[in-house]
């Protein structure tokens, strides 16, 4: 079944809203002079985004002393750009039904998602790059895999049979079922929820960040996928490391103790918030 | 010490399944492979992350 991408562009339709907080959120990723009392505020009306945004918050991947009960207290604690990832997170979970394709584990997609963004942030920190921006990149940038198996279940399911039967990648065996590929899917749902261009560009070419005007994020966002595939975090039967671009690995320029303090980083912090994403 | 900070021991070996899984993982990769000089490297920090695992695995049992 070869989808046109008018079908793909509806399928992105059909899906729930990004909750208008989320949207002004994201909108604000790269900015430091944002009401914190308006957006506590905000994202308390939403009773289940809030809590969500709490479990997150006091997974101990996070290291608070203290249990924090409140959107604003987690701003207190964790400082404004923490909390706004963790709400993103938690919104994102909510706007994706789960279930509609047997052959697509849910929890472990969320697993990788919720472990790149570790990674990545992780990774900028050592690059000095907007850690905020490379978290919520790592934790967006496959996205267009829920898109296409909710508004496509059955097709995503071919997609998965022909994966495992030629042993090939998500993104090969998309093309060749669908005619698109995740990468599709996530760059026209960047445009429609208006995520930034950073970020938007960074889902566009996380799979090839050698490409001229991939921009930076998209090599951290790359290593961090391969990285986690690597470490096997998702728990996928079929999973398989992508090929790793020497661009982007050249540009980290870390050396291999570093990497080894990385996984032994990523691995730890990523049990918990991904049961907290999956839930 | 954390499993990162140690040198792994010079004879230490991979578990027979864990290193079928990571032959699994990076089934597409030909070690030779001029091309995929990064995934090796990878390739190359990963068992030697698992293997210092290994090791401080076996030394608390």
């Amino acid at each position: 079944m070869k989808l046109a991408l008018e079908q793909l562009i509806k399928g992105i339709h059909d899906l729930p809203s990004l909750p208008a907080v989320v949207m002004d959120l994201l909108g604000t990723l790269e900015q430091d002079d944002v009401d914190v009392s308006v957006l506590a505020k905000k994202v308390s009306l939403d009773p289940a985004l809030t809590a969500k945004t709490l479990r997150l918050a006091n997974a101990s991947a996070f290291g608070l002393q203290v249990k924090v009960t409140t959107i604003q207290q987690a701003i207190t604690f964790l400082g404004l750009n923490t909390t706004r990832n963790l709400i993103t997170a938690a919104a994102l979970t909510g706007c994706f039904p789960t279930g509609r394709c047997p052959s697509f584990d849910d929890k472990a997609f969320w697993r990788h998602a919720s472990a790149t963004a570790i990674c990545a942030r992780a990774l900028a920190r050592r690059m000095r790059f907007n850690q905020d921006v490379a978290f919520t990149a790592g934790l967006l940038h496959d996205l267009g895999q829920l898109v296409l198996v909710c508004s496509h279940p059955d097709a995503y399911g071919a997609v998965l049979a022909w994966r495992r039967q030629h042993g090939c990648t998500l993104l090969d065996a998309e093309r060749a079922v669908l005619g698109v590929d995740h990468v599709d899917a996530g760059v026209a749902l960047a445009t429609h929820w208006h995520f930034s261009d950073t970020i938007r560009q960074a889902i566009a070419h996380y799979h090839a960040p050698e490409t001229p005007g991939a921009g930076f994020l998209a090599a951290i966002v790359h290593v961090a996928d391969a990285i986690v595939h690597a470490l096997d975090l998702a728990g996928d039967a079929d999973e398989l490391v992508p090929p790793v671009s020497s661009v982007a690995w050249d540009a980290m320029g870390l050396n291999e103790e570093a990497y080894l303090y990385l996984f032994q980083e990523t691995e730890r912090q990523c049990g918990e918030m991904s049961a907290i994403m999956s839930a | 010490m954390s499993a990162a900070a140690q040198s792994p021991a010079p004879d230490s070996t991979l578990p027979t399944a864990v290193q079928a899984r990571l032959d699994h993982l990076f089934r597409q990769h030909a070690s030779d492979d001029p091309a995929a000089a990064a995934t090796a490297t990878l390739r190359r920090y990963i068992d030697t992350y698992r293997r210092q695992a290994a090791a401080q695995a076996g030394t608390q049992a």
